[in-house]
């Protein structure tokens, strides 16, 4: 293997030491300053990246219960530290552990299925109830609409809403929390998810439902005395301000939407959930309670879209465009469901109201239903276990919406978190400054710093994070009133047990001379001997992928990447935000795993072979 | 004396306790007659306030005294029609409030040294520390070496006519610590991938070895120290031993309460099997 890396350095650091006149200026960097006291063996005082997954589902959730999964919050965290467990598709076992984790499930109808197949429980009566216990698929599907439904029309079912279940329930999860909560080796939260899907277009008959999801997060064991539910309110206005009500009682939490891409629009909307122009008081709540949003997922990737990023050759990455309705006519509509477009009508906002709504960090997690069993791209079974647990299934030519959506589901995701040690306390400080990157279940490793020059930080030298966190601040940070252009500071290491690196992107959003957000894309860092062609574009990286083995090797691309890169198209003036995407080089996608299992040919409209990425949380630039 | 051991003999002493409390604090209101206290209002006030984070006005506060005399009417009422028997939301209610009270009840008793060293020692198998490895590596990563694996054997072979010291003059640099404080085989592939760790675990004889291959690149390994798997003792995991009895004691308390109740009982099955 013989590998040159560029450490492209747009501008050279001497360059614009030399060029500075006068007291050197003192631009302001400002960083959440919330170190923490070491409390575990495994502090670093510099940082160090966990991964995670904050978003999972136990059979303690309704739709997961009707599709067969009987696993409870406890075995989703047994799972997550390399225990097998139980899946109606057989038993599952992640090939490497996680370092923390939340199992989340749905606030509406929580516990309640599971009182459907206890033969003492006045639920095991309920017509709904013998079709949940149904061995049948189809009796499943329909029992899974019922109840669907009367969510997407905000009608809870009066013989299934049962407070005293729902709150029961949630204080077990808080307590298996708790049990499963070992600080230095594996951090547990306890939260749920407030499962907000208003219903769109006027068939009754028809789930057509939009996903406006987000998962509540709690630091510790001082929680809600019952989640919010969606029957209490499907606007997130309402949610937060609910929310602001528990802070003042002393309970910490956060909201983390997911899956904008099957929102129709309504993720990033124009107007509020109630129909009012969006104002101060909505981008304040918006901007407090939601300091992070989730991009990546088994439902595919929020960030980009081929339609809105039309320059952008990778923005076609685990498409999932679908809205919760199954069989509906129009796909979610691409404008205001995909994070990269919201970063820039977010600076907008923020010069508007003086609050950006859109300022948060980005994460990814796996959304599965099956306490586990979708992250990894070589051992993935599937969403739902028992609707998608097999290849058979999965790869199924059936053309049935509902089936044919098992194909475009994505082997991912991971949160990426830069914190001291394996702590609730240091964890959840690091999301809250959102100092935290999404994976696409891959565990490279990102840094990346914003500053004014980095002068003497030497990579060769051991001290430089520290360096980098005195003189710059960590994504999530903020820069403010710089004469000159800021300089960013990047450090990729591979996944020891991944892929080697393509390439490294820096993507900055601005607002453009006429006040509308702009989006470029720049090439910084790569491997192998490539040059930029006449258009600025960097050759691909080329593919080591054996499509009918399913194989892959790491005789291309870089181990590790590094540099420092200054903006020359820089104006002071203008707000501007920055964050980082790596690509690895391509590897098999889960189905080309499947395929070869089967012995057969992979889908037409399946890709082969995927680049697996991660993406930074941004850091913004603010003139004043 | 054997019978005060008995927890189903604290249930029943605890449930005559619940039973005076009872008419003690809920202070006998004649049949027809409703008293309102300050602590009603006080516990109005505050549930309102949990719900709505602020406190009641007055004429909100008026309308919860009034919901609240009703509710008392119509609890009263529906007790003497007996609209509480055979609804199962009342059944399960109770069922709850009376697993609370068991829970409560095993909660109250702690361990004596002999009981703890029983469990400990029939659950020894739940009690082990993980094999570890103290060692310190140094890395040759193949981006910047032609030939990473000659020049690890090279530095091996000069390092190996030298006192083993870990120092940061040897090799590239990389994000992983060059000094390993006993790390199990977990946290060993976590940073270097599992190739790595599989080789460290399986060749762990104390001193040099390598070249060994990770996900990162090529390295050379000194291990100082292998500690093997081994049984803890008890006073190691006396904290642990202490919640998993507990946890234990809880279920079987909860069934022995259950198993005397039902000898209260004659269960007539009259349906076909």
């Amino acid at each position: 293997m013989n590998i040159k890396i560029y450490l492209f350095l747009f501008i050279l650091l001497a360059a614009s030491c030399n060029q500075s006149t006068g007291p050197a200026q003192q631009p302001g960097l400002i960083s959440a300053d919330s170190k923490i006291e070491a409390t575990t063996d495994s502090y670093l005082s510099e940082r160090q990246a966990f991964f995670g997954d904050l978003h999972i589902h136990s059979g303690w959730s309704f739709d997961a219960f009707i599709y067969n999964v009987r696993t409870d919050p406890g075995d989703a965290y047994s799972y997550a530290r390399g225990i097998p467990i139980k899946s109606p598709a057989g038993t599952i076992k992640i090939k490497r552990p996680l370092d923390f984790a939340s199992v989340t499930d749905h606030s509406e109808y929580l516990g309640v299925m599971m009182q459907m197949i206890n033969p003492e429980s006045p639920l095991y009566q309920l017509d709904i109830a013998s079709k949940v216990r149904s061995p049948d698929r189809a009796q499943s599907i329909a029992a899974f609409g019922e109840v669907g439904t009367s969510i997407a029309s905000n009608v809870p079912l009066d013989q299934l809403y049962d407070p005293s279940i729902m709150s029961t329930t949630w204080e077990k999860a808080v307590e298996i929390a708790d049990d499963h909560y070992e600080p230095g080796v594996f951090t547990t939260f306890p939260g749920y998810e407030w499962t907000s899907s208003p219903r769109f277009g006027d068939d009754p008959e028809n789930l057509y439902a939009a996903n406006l999801h987000r998962n509540v997060i709690y630091r510790g064991n001082k929680v809600s005395s019952i989640p919010f539910s969606s029957f209490d309110s499907q606007d997130p206005e309402e949610l937060w301000k609910w929310m602001e009500g528990e802070k003042s009682k002393g309970i910490d939490l956060i909201a983390i939407p997911h899956n904008a891409n099957m929102s129709d629009g309504l993720m990033f909307p124009k107007e509020t959930f109630s129909g009012r122009p969006i104002d101060r008081n909505y981008a304040q709540l918006r901007h407090d309670n939601e300091p992070l949003q989730e991009v990546v997922q088994v439902k595919g990737q929020s960030m980009s879209h081929p339609l809105l990023q039309t320059n952008d050759e990778f923005a076609n990455f685990e498409i999932y465009a679908f809205t919760f309705a199954i069989g509906a006519p129009p796909p979610s509509r691409p404008e205001g469901s995909y994070v990269r477009e919201a970063f820039g009508t977010g600076l907008q906002m923020g010069e508007q109201f003086g609050v950006n709504p859109y300022k948060f960090g980005i994460i990814g997690s796996s959304d599965t239903h099956n306490s586990g069993g979708t992250i990894e791209e070589d051992n993935y079974s599937g969403k739902f276990g028992g609707l998608d647990g097999t290849p058979g299934q999965r790869l199924a030519s059936d053309s049935a919406d509902a089936v044919v959506r098992f194909k475009y589901m994505s082997a991912a995701g991971l949160a990426g978190v830069w914190a001291e040690e394996n702590t609730r306390e240091a964890i959840y400080k690091a999301l809250k400054r959102k100092e935290t990157f999404a994976t696409s279940g891959t565990r490279l490793q990102l840094r990346f710093f914003g500053g004014s020059d980095f002068r003497d930080l030497d990579f060769e030298d051991s001290d430089w994070v520290k360096k980098a966190y005195t003189q710059g601040v960590p994504m999530g940070g903020d820069l403010r009133d710089f004469n000159e252009a800021p300089a960013f500071l990047i450090w990729v290491a591979k996944d020891p047990d991944g892929a080697n690196l393509d390439r490294v992107q820096i993507i900055k959003a601005w607002i453009d001379q006429n006040g509308n957000p702009a989006e470029r894309t720049y090439d910084v860092l790569w491997s192998e001997d490539r040059e930029l062609d006449t258009n600025g574009d960097l050759p691909p990286v080329g593919s080591t992928v054996n499509v009918p083995d399913a194989s892959y090797t790491n005789s291309i691309g870089a181990v590790s990447l590094q540099g420092i890169w200054k903006d020359v198209d820089f104006d002071p003036a203008v707000p501007a935000l920055y964050f980082v995407r790596v690509l690895e080089i391509p590897t098999p996608r889960w189905s080309t795993f499947d395929a070869k299992e089967l012995g057969i040919e992979i889908p037409n409209t399946l890709d082969a072979t995927i680049q697996e990425r991660a993406w930074s949380s941004p850091i913004w630039y603010h003139p004043n | 004396m054997k019978l005060l051991k008995d927890p189903f003999i604290h249930f029943l002493i605890l449930g005559l306790l619940v039973f005076i409390a009872n008419g003690v604090f809920n202070r006998g209101d004649r049949e027809e007659e409703i008293i309102i206290t300050q602590d009603d209002i006080s516990r109005l006030q505050s549930l309102y306030k949990q719900n709505w984070n602020r406190a009641p006005d007055s004429t909100t506060l008026n309308r919860l005294i009034d919901d609240f005399i009703d509710s008392e009417i119509l609890y009263r009422e529906a007790l003497r029609l007996n609209l509480d028997h055979n609804d199962e939301i009342v059944k399960r209610r109770l069922r709850q409030k009376f697993e609370f009270l068991a829970q409560d009840l095993a909660d109250l008793n702690d361990p004596d040294e002999s009981a703890l060293k029983d469990y400990y020692d029939a659950q020894i198998d739940q009690y082990k520390s993980e094999k570890t490895i103290t060692f310190f590596h140094y890395y040759f990563n193949p981006d910047r070496q032609e030939n990473p694996v000659d020049q690890a054997n090279l530095l091996l072979r000069q390092l190996e006519a030298m006192i083993p010291e870990p120092s940061s003059d040897y090799g590239d640099p990389i994000h992983i610590n060059s000094f390993q404080d006993k790390r199990s085989k977990w946290m060993v592939s976590r940073d270097f991938g599992m190739e790595f760790a599989n080789t460290l675990f399986l060749n762990d004889q104390p001193g040099w070895s390598g070249p060994i291959r990770s996900g990162l690149g090529i390295h050379i390994v000194y291990i100082s120290e292998v500690i093997q798997e081994r049984t803890l003792s008890l006073e190691e995991v006396s904290d642990q031993v202490l919640s998993d009895w507990k946890l234990a004691n809880r279920e079987a308390v909860n069934a022995n309460i259950l198993d005397n109740l039902r000898k209260k009982y004659t269960v007539i099955r009259s349906y076909e099997k």
